[in-house]
């Protein structure tokens, strides 16, 4: 179905020295002259320069654009230009069912494109590589992928730049089916349009999404979007043309009225005569889309939208040009329709949804530079591979390149160089930033670099396994207890990773991570201790899955108070594991020690038992031994906890049952209080035989109150 | 002697500067070139993809550092830039954004590892402890998440940012 619609603009009164008329037509079907008319779709885009005034400057020569056809070669195809060095060209002229250059004269027209205009001018193709000889045409390839493309290397679109002094010219291409994106039958057209307002492009597809694109930021858009093999060209984009002011202004004015409609029907009156005058094929051709722009001040600015764009080829010599800066015009109207005059119905289409966005940033560097510096090979030809825009004249005041995407258009080997520079945590805000740095971090490279980073033994970890650890298998343990029974040391022990411990400033809360690996499965844990709890504890969201209640064996007071504790920490959450931790054991094997005053494994079992602890386990600091023990009943208890395999009516009874126990625990723990402190201080002497004595007395007591505490 | 013996470097936009060849071969591509190519007095090495300015200022750093060498900077980088780089560098590296990213490419190409290292290392330093925002702001980025991908990154990253 054909595509088409019209375009026209009013020129302001302005001072431009020229008139200008473009017409570009974008058909997105076969082109009905065209004998040898491909099945493909096919994209006519034609502009005309006014022939008669000449008062343009050369900065002002006119531009064209036409928007090609993907590089992939066809069969069918055949090279219509007459003579084509450029391999370039000729790449798109396989794919090109017809393209035209017309020459000098008409009869010099290849036959098949009977449509296409011929070009008087002395125009010269500006293909980076090398101009064609003898052609009119300056043309340079410019690659684009289209839009929304999920298959880079199916879809590769072109754009030509034409460029001439004076002439009219057309280009046209059609393209193949397949090549047009996604599998579906879909040719982007695109067109230049340029009015008082600002130069932009607007790309549409057949299922009518349009996209127009004030210039500047279009290209860069453009560039952004795609496969970096397909670009070669950069927007040089500064601040001072005359376009920014107007820029705000574009919106949205791209559906036409129906006066403006009618003004276009003169206007193609206009182009046909045009065409006959240059004793061109039958307008008829340009079945399908028109637009054509006729303004005073529209040539001025149209010659500084092309000169922009050749300013974007570094290849392309002309700079002569005031950069044009445009704010970015988006727009898309997902309308789903096959045909369509996109632009001239409004009613069907809303057709162009502009959001009149200020593009934030703008490119200095084309990701063609990629290509160069890594050595490949642009698509197209080596030639096409362009870079950095040069400021020819005075740079604007805003060239210091603050809003360019200077990260983004690095090399990918160059981000993960950075990337390696760059801390865990920031690698995570690295990942929040925008697609494709995201897409970065998650390979599987980097991942196994961060789990090196964190002296992980991990050698084939893979993303998914440390997503899944750093999010499910994490676990986080508040060890609580005393000053001075061990725990700052434990957490040092105990954390494999010291090089990425954290310590708070604020000094009571000190995190610490570590990595363990149980069951071949990686545990990530964090380390976190609390010397009181306090208010500010019970009110903290920090997550907490273990606790360890600390206490140390030579300390019978430390002991005691775990029952403050271990209050505390069901008086938050009830539901949380609690092991009993006793340090410095390594004093059971100390000769010398007064064996008497230590506590003994069998108290602590008793203190785990009597308040449903989790475990009971013994490690010391110094010889390091039960910490393994340790973290795997951390983990078993994390485990059992999220696996919901925690059976409270094994450990803890029901439900009810629990929050009676814990009242008993809480009402116990004051009295105990009591009593161990009058225990401990009436060891006066610390003689063996009272020692022995009172704590076979505790013993008898702790049992006691077991049996107690059971039978309540 | 090879102290005399001068290169000729292009630059894009055709600027050219001589530059001992010691110095010079700190670059692995003008290494490469030079054991390939013949032994002219001055050869003229063409380096089609930088421009005068980065190209001035890889030759600055050469200058400086291919006698003192410079120090590996480690990865990742602990703390800033500044405080792991020599004075010179902290100097060298005083310069705009868009220079600094010329001048990774510029490194990149001509392949002066300590160089690349060290430019990487200041972007990364740039990004240290910045937010998400605050790395769209500084580079230009556009968000292009969609809120839902965005809401499903923060609980990615969540366990760090509770931590």
């Amino acid at each position: 179905m054909p595509f088409s619609f019209r375009k026209k603009r009013k020129a302001d009164a302005t001072s431009s020295t020229a008139e200008i008329e473009q017409i570009i037509t974008i058909d997105t079907q076969q082109q009905t002259n065209n004998e040898n008319a491909q099945p493909n779709s096919s994209p006519l885009l034609m502009m005309r320069g006014e022939p008669k005034k000449k008062t343009l400057s050369k900065s002002s020569s006119h531009s064209f654009i036409s928007w090609l056809t993907p590089r992939k070669k066809t069969q069918s195809s055949q090279s219509i230009s007459n003579n084509n060095n450029n391999t370039s060209l000729t790449s798109i002229e396989d794919n090109a069912s017809t393209i035209q250059q017309t020459p000098k004269t008409p009869s010099t027209k290849s036959p098949r494109n009977s449509k296409l205009v011929t070009s008087q001018s002395t125009s010269y193709i500006m293909d980076h590589v090398e101009r064609q000889k003898s052609s009119n045409f300056s043309s340079s390839m410019l690659p684009l992928t289209p839009l929304n493309n999920n298959n880079y290397d199916s879809q590769r679109s072109k754009i030509r730049v034409v460029k001439s002094e004076k002439t009219p010219r057309t280009c046209s291409s059609p393209t193949s089916d397949d090549e047009y994106h996604l599998g579906i039958k879909h040719s982007f057209t695109m067109s230049v349009i340029s009015d008082e307002k600002s130069p932009r492009f607007i790309l549409s597809t057949p299922d009518n999404n349009a996209q127009e694109l004030v210039f500047g930021s279009a290209v860069e858009n453009i560039i952004s979007d795609y496969d970096s093999d397909g670009f070669c060209f950069s927007p040089l984009v500064d601040e001072t043309s005359p376009f920014q002011e107007t820029a705000n202004k574009t919106a949205s004015t791209s559906i036409l009225s129906d006066d403006q409609a009618e003004k276009e029907v003169d206007e193609y009156e206009i182009f046909e005569e045009w065409a006959k005058r240059f004793d061109t094929t039958e307008p008829s051709s340009l079945s399908t889309t028109q637009l054509s722009t006729k303004k005073k001040s529209a040539s001025s600015s149209f010659s500084k939208l092309f000169n922009a764009v050749s300013h974007l080829d570094p290849f392309i010599h002309i700079h002569h040009t005031t950069p044009s800066r445009g704010n970015k015009v988006k727009s898309l109207s997902p309308k789903s329709a096959t045909t369509n005059d996109l632009f001239n119905d409004t009613e069907t289409g809303g057709a162009l949804i502009i959001n009149d966005e200020p593009a934030p940033d703008r490119g200095r560097f084309s990701r063609s530079f990629k290509n160069l510096m890594m050595g490949k090979k642009s698509p197209v030809n080596g030639a096409l591979s362009s870079l950095s825009p040069r400021h020819d004249k005075s740079p604007p005041p805003h060239t210091v390149v603050q809003h360019s995407r200077l990260l983004v258009i690095l090399p990918d080997e160059i981000k993960s160089l950075i990337f390696e520079f760059a801390e865990f945590k920031d690698i995570l805000s690295i990942r929040s930033v925008c697609k494709e740095l995201n897409a970065i971090t998650d390979d599987d490279r980097f991942w196994q670099r961060v789990c090196f980073e964190l002296s992980l033994d991990f050698s084939q970890v893979t993303y998914k396994h440390l997503k899944s650890l750093f999010i499910e298998n994490q676990l986080h343990v508040t060890l609580a207890g005393d000053e001075g029974v061990g725990k700052s040391l434990l957490i040092r022990r105990l954390s494999n990773n010291p090089a990425s411990i954290l310590e708070s400033k604020g000094g009571r809360k000190q995190l610490y991570d570590s990595m363990y690996m149980q069951d071949e499965e990686p545990y990530y844990i964090y380390f976190k201790e609390n010397n009181k709890f306090d208010k500010s504890h019970k009110k903290s969201s920090r997550r907490e899955d273990v606790y360890f209640v600390c206490f140390s064996i030579l300390d019978k007071k430390s002991l005691s108070r775990t029952k403050k504790w271990i209050k505390a920490i069901r008086a938050k959450d009830i539901t949380k594991p609690i092991i009993l931790v006793g340090l410095k054991v390594d004093l059971r094997d100390e000769e010398g020690s007064d064996q008497f005053k230590l506590i003994k494994t069998e108290q602590g079992e008793q203190f785990k038992n009597r308040f449903k602890l989790f475990s009971y386990r013994e490690v010391s600091n110094k010889t390091r031994t039960g910490l393994e023990e340790l973290m795997r009943d951390a983990i078993n208890a994390k485990r059992i906890q999220t696996e919901k395999f925690y059976n409270y009516d094994k450990t803890l009874g029901t439900e009810a049952e629990m929050e009676d126990i814990s009242e008993d625990v809480f009402n116990y723990s004051d009295e105990d209080d009591m009593d161990l402190d009058g225990f401990n201080s009436a060891l006066p002497t610390n003689t063996a035989t009272t020692s022995i004595s009172k704590t076979a007395t505790l013993s008898k007591r702790l049992s006691q109150m077991k049996i107690n505490f059971v039978l309540d | 002697m090879s102290e005399t013996k001068q290169v000729e470097l292009t630059s894009k936009d055709k600027v050219s500067f001589k530059v001992d060849r010691d110095v010079i071969l700190m670059s692995g591509l003008v290494k490469d070139m030079l054991e390939e190519g013949d032994e002219d007095e001055t050869p003229i090495i063409p380096i089609p993809n930088v421009d005068s300015k980065p190209l001035q200022k890889v030759i600055e750093y050469c200058q400086y550092h291919h006698k003192e060498p410079a120090q590996e900077i480690e990865k990742p980088l602990k703390g800033k830039i500044e405080d792991v780089i020599c004075d010179w560098d902290k100097k060298f590296l005083e310069i705009d954004q868009s220079l600094l990213i010329e001048l990774i490419m510029a490194a990149n190409y001509l392949n002066i590892k300590d160089l690349l290292d060290l430019t990487c290392a200041k972007v990364a330093s740039m990004i240290k402890g910045k937010s998400p925002e605050q790395i769209r702001e500084m580079f230009g980025i556009e968000n292009d998440f969609t809120p839902e991908e965005e809401a499903k990154i923060r609980e990615e990253n969540k366990w760090c940012e509770e931590a």
